[in-house]
C-alpha cells in the first residue's frame, strides 16, 4: 500500500538526498547511452570492413563514425560538467604510459582520420608516465584532436613529455597544418563563449572543458593550464594542457 | 606481430555476450586463431586452470561475482599467471579502476570502452614487442634459476634502455623474493631516479617496512598518497604501517576510507575487521567481517575464520542491544552459519568452532533454546572420529567454552564440551604422530631400495614420505638424490621437470647441514 491511502502524503526525499538521487540517476543513463553507443561503434566496424569495397559507403559509415564518436565525447563531456557543478567532480591522478595515452586518444579519432586522408602521429617516450586523470583529460585531448583533424591538411601531431625543470609538469600538445586557430581566439583566450557558433559547430564546451580539467589538476599551490598559439612544428594551430 | 598473433591463446572475459562477439571479431581481424570466451571470472578461472592462455581481455565490470581486478589478484594467488601472460583491462572508466588496482598486481595496460580494432592492435603490438625483449628475463623466471633472471634484468637495462623500467621492476621483485632486501630497495631507488614511478615508490616503502623500518616506510608511503591521493593500495599500507606503530584509531580511520573507495577487497576489509576487533569496535569490526564474507564468496582469501570472527562480533553487540536489533544481528548471522555448515561440512574442526560461536551468540541473545540446539551440535560434530581439533581451534574452543560456563543454565554442557574438545584434541597429536613415524619408515624402505638398486621403487617411496611428513626436507632431498644419481631419469625431462618442482619447495638456510647437497641439485636441474 502507498502511503496516500490512509491520507498521509509519501515522504519525498530532502533536498540534497533527491540531488544525489538525481545524479546516480543521470550517470546510470549516461552509461546506458555510452554502451550503447559502443555497441554502434562496434557494429559500425564490422560494416565498414562489409562495405570496403565501395567508396561511397565507406564515406557514409565513417561520417556515421565520426557523428557518434563526437555524441559519446560530448555526452561525457557533459556528465563530467554536471558533476563538477554539483561538486562531486573529483580529480584523480593515476600513473599514465603517455604513449598509451596519445595512443588511445588517436585510435578514438582514426576512423575520420582515414576518412580526410590526414596522419596522425603520437610522439612520446615508451614507458615514460605523466600523473594525471587519463579520462578527464583524454575527453579534453579527444575533443581538441577531433577539431584539429577538421581544419588539418596532411597532418595532426600528438605529444607528450615531461618538464623537469623545478617542480614537473606533463605536457600533451595536439599540432596541426592547417590554417591555425583565428586572432579573436589567440588574443580572448579566456573567452570560450564568444566561440560560440551554430555555423561551425563550434559551441565552445570543448575549450571550456579542457581549462576546467586542467585547473582541476592541482599540485603543491600549482595548478593546469591550456594554451593556444599557432607556432607549432607543422606550421598549424597548437593546442597545450600543462598538468602539474 | 603477425606470427604471434596467430600462434597466442586469447581468452575474453565479459558478462555481455554482444562485446566478447565484437572483441572476438577484432581478433581474428587481426589474424587470431585461438579465441576462448568467458562470461563471469568463475568459467574464466575454470578455463585457465584447464590449459594457460596467453593473452586475456577482461573486463572490469562482471556483474555480481568478481571484478576484473579481483579477478587479476586471484589469478596471481593461485599462480595462474606466467611472467610472459598479458592481462588488458577493460573498463568504463580507467581512472576509477586505476584507483582500485593493488600496484603489485596491475595489468599490463588498459583499454577504455569504447575502443576500436586499431587501438586494440597497437596496444598487443606494444606488449609484445615488450615481451620479446624481455624473453630472456621471463624465460629465466620460468626455470627458476634466480641468478640467470637478475643477469638478464641488467642485460635488458642496458640492451633496450626503452624497457629499463620494466626490467628494473622485475629485479626488484625477483632480490624482494629472494630476501635480498639491499639490493631490492636499491633497484627500486634507481627506477625512482629515472622516473618517480608508482611501483617503485610503493617498493621502497614495501622494502623499508620489510627490514623493520617502519616509521621511514610510513613516510615513504605518506608521500605516495600526496601524489597519487585515493590510490588504495596505497592507503592500505599506511594502515599497516600505523598498525605496526600501535596507531590504531589512526589505522582504522585510513582503512575506513580505503574500504569506501574500494569495498569489494577481501583482504582490506579483513585488516579493518582485524583492527577494529583490537579497538574493540564491535560494530565496525563484524561489518568488515560481514563484508569479507559476502565479497570473498569467489575468492581464494576468505577462509572459515572471517565467519567465525563475525559472529563473536555479534555477540559482543548483542550485549547493548535491544530485542529488536539482537533478533537482526542472530538472523544475519545464522544466515551466514548455513552458508558455511554447507561449504565446511566436510571440515568438522571448522564446524565444532564455529557452531560454539553461535551457541553462546544465541545465549548471550538469551534464545536458551535455540544456545542449546547448537551445543548438540556442537557435541555431535566433536564426537566424530574426523574430528581433530589444532592447538588454535581447541583454545577459542576452551576460552568460548569458559565464557559460556559461566552464564546461568550452560554450566554442565560447557564442562562436558570442554572434555569432548580436549578427546578430539588429542586425536590430531596421535594422527600427526603416526605419519611421522609412518613416514620414518617408508623412507628407511625407500633407502634399502636404493641399495637394492630399484630406483623408481625406491624414488616412490621417498614421494610417499614426503607427503606423508611434508615437513621433512630430507625426504625430498632423497627423492632428488635418486634422479641425480640415475643416469636415465637425470636426463629424461619429466624427472628433470619433478627434481626441479620438488627443489623449488624446499627451503633450507645457509647454516642448514644440507644446503650443499640442495645447491648441487640445484645447479644440476637448473
Amino acid at each position: 500500500m502507498n502511503g496516500t491511502t490512509n491520507g498521509t502524503p509519501s515522504t519525498q526525499p530532502s533536498g540534497e538526498a533527491a540531488d544525489q538521487i538525481f545524479s546516480l540517476v543521470m550517470a546510470s543513463a549516461v552509461h546506458d547511452i555510452k554502451n550503447s553507443l559502443g555497441h554502434v561503434l562496434g557494429q559500425l566496424n564490422r560494416l565498414q570492413d562489409a562495405l570496403a569495397a565501395n567508396p561511397d559507403n565507406r564515406r557514409l559509415v565513417s561520417t556515421l563514425h565520426y557523428e557518434t564518436t563526437r555524441i559519446n565525447n560530448s555526452l561525457m563531456q557533459l556528465l563530467a560538467l554536471y558533476k563538477l557543478d554539483q561538486k562531486q567532480l573529483t580529480i584523480r591522478p593515476v600513473p599514465v604510459e603517455l604513449q598509451d595515452f596519445l595512443e588511445d586518444c588517436a585510435a578514438s579519432a582514426s576512423p575520420i582520420a582515414t576518412h580526410r586522408d590526414v596522419t596522425i602521429t603520437c610522439q612520446a617516450e615508451d614507458e615514460l608516465e605523466g600523473t594525471f586523470d587519463p579520462d578527464l583529460v583524454g575527453i579534453a585531448v579527444q575533443n581538441v584532436l577531433a577539431n584539429s583533424l577538421r581544419y588539418a591538411h596532411k597532418e595532426v601531431r600528438l605529444s607528450a613529455w615531461q618538464e623537469n625543470e623545478g617542480e614537473p609538469f606533463t605536457v600533451i600538445q595536439v599540432e596541426d597544418d592547417g590554417a591555425g586557430y583565428p586572432d579573436a581566439m589567440l588574443t580572448d583566450p579566456g573567452n570560450f563563449i564568444r566561440r560560440i557558433s551554430r555555423s561551425t559547430g563550434s559551441t565552445g564546451l570543448g575549450l571550456h572543458f579542457a581549462s576546467t580539467v586542467a585547473m582541476l589538476h592541482r599540485r603543491h599551490g600549482r595548478y593546469g593550464t591550456i594554451t593556444l598559439d599557432n607556432h607549432g612544428t607543422l606550421g598549424g594551430g597548437r593546442f597545450s594542457i600543462r598538468l602539474p | 606481430m603477425q606470427r604471434i598473433v596467430e600462434k597466442a591463446r586469447f581468452l575474453i572475459i565479459d558478462d555481455f555476450s554482444e562485446f566478447r562477439l565484437s572483441v572476438k571479431y577484432m581478433l581474428q581481424r587481426m589474424g587470431a586463431r585461438q579465441i576462448l570466451q568467458a562470461a563471469t571470472a568463475e568459467e574464466a578461472l575454470s578455463i585457465i586452470k584447464r590449459e594457460p592462455v596467453d593473452v586475456l581481455l577482461c573486463d572490469y565490470n562482471l556483474g555480481d561475482g568478481q571484478d576484473g581486478q579481483q579477478f587479476l589478484e586471484e589469478l596471481h594467488h593461485r599462480q595462474l599467471m606466467q611472467p610472459d601472460t598479458l592481462f588488458l583491462m577493460v573498463t568504463a572508466e580507467t581512472t576509477a579502476a586505476k584507483v582500485m588496482a593493488a600496484i603489485e598486481y596491475q595489468p599490463d595496460a588498459y583499454l577504455t570502452k569504447p575502443f576500436t580494432k586499431e587501438q586494440l592492435e597497437q596496444r598487443l603490438a606494444r606488449l609484445f614487442a615488450r615481451n620479446l625483449a624481455l624473453r630472456p628475463i621471463h624465460a629465466a623466471i620460468k626455470e627458476g634459476d634466480r641468478e640467470a633472471a637478475l643477469q638478464a634484468c641488467d642485460g635488458v637495462a642496458e640492451n633496450h634502455p626503452k624497457y629499463r623500467l620494466s626490467a628494473l621492476r622485475l629485479k626488484t621483485r625477483l632480490l624482494e623474493a629472494s630476501g635480498d632486501l639491499d639490493a631490492a630497495l636499491a633497484t627500486a631507488e634507481e627506477a625512482t631516479s629515472i622516473q618517480p614511478v608508482l611501483w617503485a615508490q610503493v617498493a621502497i616503502g614495501r622494502i623499508q617496512y620489510g627490514k623493520g623500518q617502519v616509521e621511514t616506510a610510513l613516510k615513504t608511503f605518506v608521500a605516495a598518497a600526496e601524489t597519487f591521493p585515493n590510490q588504495v593500495s596505497v592507503l592500505d599500507w599506511i594502515a599497516r604501517c600505523q598498525e605496526s606503530l600501535g596507531a590504531m584509531e589512526e589505522a582504522e580511520a585510513v582503512l575506513t576510507k580505503a574500504a569506501n573507495v574500494s569495498p569489494k577487497n577481501v583482504e582490506r576489509q579483513t585488516l579493518l575487521a582485524r583492527i577494529a576487533e583490537q579497538l574493540q569496535h564491535h560494530e565496525i569490526a563484524r561489518r568488515a567481517y560481514g563484508r569479507a564474507i559476502k565479497e570473498g564468496q569467489h575468492s581464494c582469501m576468505l577462509t572459515a575464520d572471517h565467519y567465525r570472527h563475525f559472529f563473536d562480533n555479534s555477540t559482543e553487540l548483542v550485549k547493548e542491544k535491544s530485542a529488536r536489533e539482537r533478533t537482526r544481528l542472530v538472523e544475519e548471522s545464522e544466515r551466514f552459519f548455513k552458508e558455511l555448515e554447507s561449504q565446511y561440512r566436510r571440515q568438522p574442526a571448522v564446524l565444532a568452532a564455529n557452531q560454539l560461536a553461535m551457541a553462546r551468540l544465541n545465549a548471550q541473545s538469551a534464545r536458551s533454546d535455540q544456545a542449546h540446539h547448537y551445543l548438540e551440535k556442537v557435541q555431535h560434530t566433536l564426537e566424530q572420529e574426523d574430528c581433530e581439533l589444532t592447538e588454535a581451534d581447541a583454545e577459542y574452543m576452551h576460552l568460548t567454552l569458559d565464557a559460556l560456563g559461566d552464564m546461568e543454565g550452560y554450566d554442565d554442557q560447557a564442562k562436558a564440551l570442554t572434555s569432548l574438545v580436549d578427546k578430539a584434541l588429542q586425536r590430531r597429536h596421535q594422527q600427526i604422530g603416526d605419519h611421522e613415524e609412518q613416514a620414518r619408515l617408508v623412507n628407511e624402505e625407500g633407502k634399502r631400495l636404493v641399495k637394492d638398486k630399484q630406483p623408481l621403487d625406491a624414488l616412490d617411496k621417498f614421494l610417499t614420505a614426503h607427503k606423508l611428513n611434508p615437513t621433512h626436507p630430507s625426504y625430498i632431498l632423497n627423492a632428488v638424490q635418486v634422479i641425480y644419481e640415475n643416469s636415465i631419469l637425470k636426463n629424461d625431462d619429466k624427472y628433470r621437470q619433478l627434481a626441479r618442482d620438488l627443489l623449488a619447495s624446499v627451503h633450507l638456510e645457509k647454516e642448514d647441514e644440507r644446503h650443499h647437497k640442495w645447491n648441487t641439485f640445484h645447479a644440476a636441474f637448473r
